[in-house]
């Protein structure tokens, strides 16, 4: 794995929570829907791990509820979907995500802009 | 049924996990791996780099579902809001919380003791235990000292414990619990527990993880 996807990975590692709870948040989904979802967004899963062992955890920890159903077509699946607690850990996690960024992209906006200069 | 998922499958007997939960897992996977592979994906559009470790995968995945005996790892994101405590948590906190009670019954004892020695003020900083015939004490160095009268030890020696016995059985707790205390700080805090400790990495005597967990 290069540096490049070395550092991605390690930047995912403390979100990712966040972004599956932020794509439950549109409607119930099963696991490989999620991974669809977050591929959408411009987060592939190919080259990260898998989100399942995440998954198990947000169950275990009370932030999703579960619930088996039929899907289109297909054999029954595992719909997860956010539980009140989930919603409130989202809410925190996102503004602490967004102080987190603000000041990220003050201090390499400085290094962006003696690079480019 | 997908070899991947059969190989989870044998990880999970080899962890123990119980067949419900095994099978609802094993079916969860099989039925993503399906429609990845009818969209013309595979297991790595399911998987990510996990579909090339399968046993890392579904034991860090029972893992994580607290379905194992094993410790939930720390390699993933931090999960906001987390309810539950892995029970590596609960045990780091049981030795402060045995000193802090050991140090009360230690303290009630002295009380007890430095009452019955007639009032004398109890000093901490112990520097021996003296014990002559006769009698039994404290000595704390060039300060007060802090003993139990020979009288109270002859009653109990003879199998008559009076009034006195009291002192007497406050004293043997006090000296059992800073005894206790002090083995507990040199097991738990010690410089040489805190330097092994550090030296272990985060995922020692975990399931190898493959994913994010």
């Amino acid at each position: 794995m290069g540096t490049q996807e070395g550092r991605r990975s390690q930047l995912l590692r403390g979100v990712l929570d966040l972004c599956l709870l932020s794509v439950m948040r549109e409607g119930p989904a099963y696991g490989y829907e999620m991974t669809k979802r977050l591929r959408e967004r411009g987060l592939s899963m190919v080259g990260e791990g898998s989100i399942y062992p995440l998954l198990g955890r947000l169950e275990r920890d009370g932030l999703v509820e579960t619930r088996r159903a039929a899907s289109n077509g297909g054999p029954p699946r595992k719909y997860y979907s956010l539980s009140p607690e989930g919603e409130r850990a989202l809410g925190a996690g996102v503004a602490e995500w967004q102080v987190t960024r603000d000041a990220v992209d003050g201090a390499l906006g400085l290094v962006e802009a003696e690079v480019v200069a | 049924m997908n070899e991947f998922v059969e190989e989870c499958r044998t990880e999970w007997r080899r962890l123990g996990v119980r067949d419900v939960d095994a099978n609802e897992m094993a079916a969860d996977l099989a039925a993503d791996i399906a429609e990845a592979e009818a969209e013309g994906g595979s297991a790595e559009d399911v998987l990510g780099t996990s579909a090339f470790d399968p046993r890392g995968f579904a034991a860090a995945w029972a893992a994580a579902r607290g379905l194992t005996g094993l410790p939930v790892t720390v390699s993933g994101p931090a999960v906001l809001g987390s309810a539950g405590a892995p029970a590596s948590g609960r045990r780091r906190r049981a030795a402060p919380v045995a000193a802090v009670v050991l140090g009360l019954v230690a303290a009630a004892a002295a009380l007890v003791v430095a009452d019955g020695a007639g009032g004398q003020s109890f000093a901490f900083a112990v520097r021996r235990i003296a014990v002559r015939s006769g009698s039994v004490g404290i000595t704390p160095g060039p300060g007060p000292r802090l003993g139990v009268p020979g009288q109270l030890l002859r009653p109990v020696m003879a199998g008559q414990v009076g009034d006195g016995g009291m002192q007497l059985l406050a004293f043997l707790v006090f000296v059992v619990a800073m005894v206790a205390l002090v083995v507990l700080i040199a097991v738990r805090w010690s410089p040489w527990t805190l330097q092994r400790r550090s030296g272990r990495g985060p995922r020692a005597g975990g399931p190898p993880v493959a994913g994010w967990s």
